[in-house]
């Protein structure tokens, strides 16, 4: 079954999918690959061709997704890009996904927590398009080939946040800090207003945890609401420069963790504050 | 010069590493068949000997025969490949490698190359996809006797390192598709229905006989102890693996998945056991061989050949 799914996604890919989504997914460069399309995490052109093709709906007329600031995205080189997280289903990361392989070209590869992988079906179709699981060695080995990696510090509490918390920031986590400081990467931060509209979180039921998943939310909408979706992408962090350097203002990996969360709470609060609307 | 005690040098990859030693011309192979089992190639510097080992006192008289006087490698490729359970594969799969590491200590022996396998390595979702040679060893008591035996033979000489004499060389290699070559993936590929697990295609990689022999022989001058990952060229999906292997396969939810595969060892394919690769198939495991390209200088170069492997696993 699912090698029908793969010739019917490979044959929908090379025939039916517009030329223009084909051309963004073919000048992606996967590493790695031995001849069969695939890299060693299991992403494949076709995939992200596929994926393009049928979120182009999503990204174009549902969530009317705009981007600013997308020049700031380095277009080679290791690079980390810290998004805030929310909205109940991982639409953001979607998104975010689609803007940056259609305005730079390059293939994000969103960084999953541990629980994705063991989710049927999704686990699958998350890895041909790009995502990768949480583990310390699956980053270092990407960062090291240079790959654009999507990496949401706020992890689960911050897809999991009830209404009440919405574009209110969790805890952010700093390992991917020590690891763009030894792969001498960029952390660009980005604020994405738009999801925590989408699909108000009223509870969650922690003690279901059937397929692999890790809650079983309770969302006021059965369906994600069209909300409009604005991404920004804000200038980019060297942390190998900044931290350790004389006139650095950081002197630890938490402080500019801390720093980079009020950067991205700036421009979630600049964007909120902007916005004509949660649909405009 | 070299004068080389092959064991398990019947199978394909054990031929194409003979091949490769006899080239040149100083070499010597002491090719170790175990009985009723027989060597096609013929050369002047190959000595085809019976020996079952099984038997330490057979294997004893090796060393002490004339042809093993000087005696400067050992090769240890021999490992049951099914995945039945008994005694006496476990004597073939760890004491064999037991004794044989004691008496090349005992008889000066220079090296010892060990050809052990990826799927010793534990997988889940929290561990990295691309494995390297610190990667957890599975060492759960879920795994079979096939399993077991394995990781026990691995770390028989993992525990005799840097404090033996002999130089210690062990080549973890991911799943080489031959027959008789201990391929779990082959076995499963080999069964009559090929059930995989619904909603999971992990990435797999496969190593060609040619690649994995030439990593063997590269490992035979390497002047020093080491664990090294054999990956080979392919990176595909399980899925893909069917495909190109020409086989069907039926995806079924996970958690009856184990049942079925006892029903069709019942049914006569004995080779393969699921429980071994509940984690394999969900999550994957790919080696990253960085430390072997390092420091043996190898580097995969050939695929496996998907033709051949279709009609030797579809006769008809």
């Amino acid at each position: 079954m699912l090698h029908k799914l793969n010739v019917v996604a490979h044959k929908y890919a090379k025939e039916f999918i517009p030329k223009r989504y084909k051309e963004i997914a073919q000048d992606i460069k996967l590493v790695d690959d031995a001849g069969h399309g695939y890299d060693r995490f299991g992403a494949h052109k076709d995939w992200v061709a596929f994926s393009i093709a049928l979120n182009s709906f999503l990204y174009e007329k549902y969530f009317r997704t705009q981007s600013f600031g997308v020049e700031n995205i380095p277009l080679d080189g290791p690079v980390i890009l810290t998004p805030n997280h929310g909205g109940t289903l991982p639409l953001d990361g979607m998104m975010l996904h689609q803007d940056v392989i259609r305005k730079t070209g390059r293939l994000p590869r969103p960084i999953a927590d541990f629980f994705v992988p063991k989710m049927p079906l999704v686990s699958m179709v998350y890895s041909r398009v790009g995502v990768v699981s949480g583990a310390r060695g699956n980053v270092n080995h990407l960062l090291k080939n240079g790959e654009a990696l999507v990496i949401f510090p706020e992890g689960l509490p911050g897809i999991s946040k009830t209404y009440k918390d919405r574009y209110q920031l969790r805890h952010w986590r700093p390992g991917h800090i020590e690891l763009a400081k030894k792969h001498k990467a960029a952390i660009v931060p980005v604020a994405i207003v738009g999801p925590d509209d989408q699909m108000p979180l009223l509870a969650k039921i922690e003690s279901f945890k059937t397929l692999g998943a890790p809650y079983l939310p309770i969302p006021l909408t059965p369906f994600p609401l069209p909300v409009k979706y604005r991404i920004f992408y804000g200038e980019p962090v060297y942390p190998h420069l900044e931290l350790g350097a004389v006139s650095s203002h950081f002197d630890s990996v938490e402080g500019l963790a801390k720093f980079l969360k009020a950067k991205v709470q700036g421009m979630i609060d600049k964007g909120l504050h902007e916005r004509q609307g949660v649909f405009k | 010069m070299r004068n080389i005690l092959v064991t398990g040098g019947t199978t394909k990859v054990g031929e194409l590493l003979i091949q490769l030693i006899l080239k040149d011309p100083e070499s010597k192979v002491i090719l170790a068949l175990e009985p009723g089992d027989d060597c096609s190639i013929q050369h002047r510097n190959l000595r085809k000997i019976s020996l079952d080992l099984t038997k330490e006192r057979q294997v004893k008289k090796v060393f002490t025969s004339q042809d093993a006087q000087d005696l400067t490698h050992i090769v240890h490729l021999a490992m049951h490949r099914g995945e039945s359970k008994g005694f006496k594969h476990h004597r073939l799969n760890v004491d064999s490698t037991r004794s044989l590491i004691i008496l090349a200590e005992e008889y000066q022996v220079s090296h010892f190359i060990f050809r052990s396998w990826a799927e010793i390595y534990e997988s889940h979702s929290f561990l990295p996809t691309i494995v390297t040679e610190s990667h957890p060893i599975d060492l759960s008591s879920q795994g079979s006797q096939w399993l077991k035996d394995r990781v026990e033979a691995d770390q028989i000489l993992c525990a005799k390192m840097g404090l033996s004499k002999v130089k210690i060389k062990i080549l973890r290699s991911s799943d080489c598709l031959a027959s008789g070559c201990g391929s779990q993936i082959y076995s499963f590929l080999d069964s009559r229905l090929c059930f995989t697990p619904f909603g999971y295609d992990p990435m797999l990689n496969v190593v060609s006989p040619e690649d994995l022999a030439h990593s063997l022989f590269l490992a035979l001058d390497y002047p020093n102890n080491g664990v090294f990952d054999i990956p080979g060229l392919d990176n595909i999906p399980l899925s893909e693996i069917c495909y190109k292997a020409g086989k069907g396969y039926l995806a079924i939810p996970e958690p009856i998945l184990g049942a079925l595969s006892s029903v069709q060892r019942l049914w006569g394919d004995k080779n393969f056991d699921y429980k071994n690769h509940r984690k394999r198939f969900k999550y994957g495991a790919i080696l990253s061989g960085e430390r072997a390209r390092k420091e043996l200088g190898y580097q995969p170069k050939h695929g496996s050949d998907w033709n051949s492997l279709k009609k030797e696993l579809n006769p008809r």
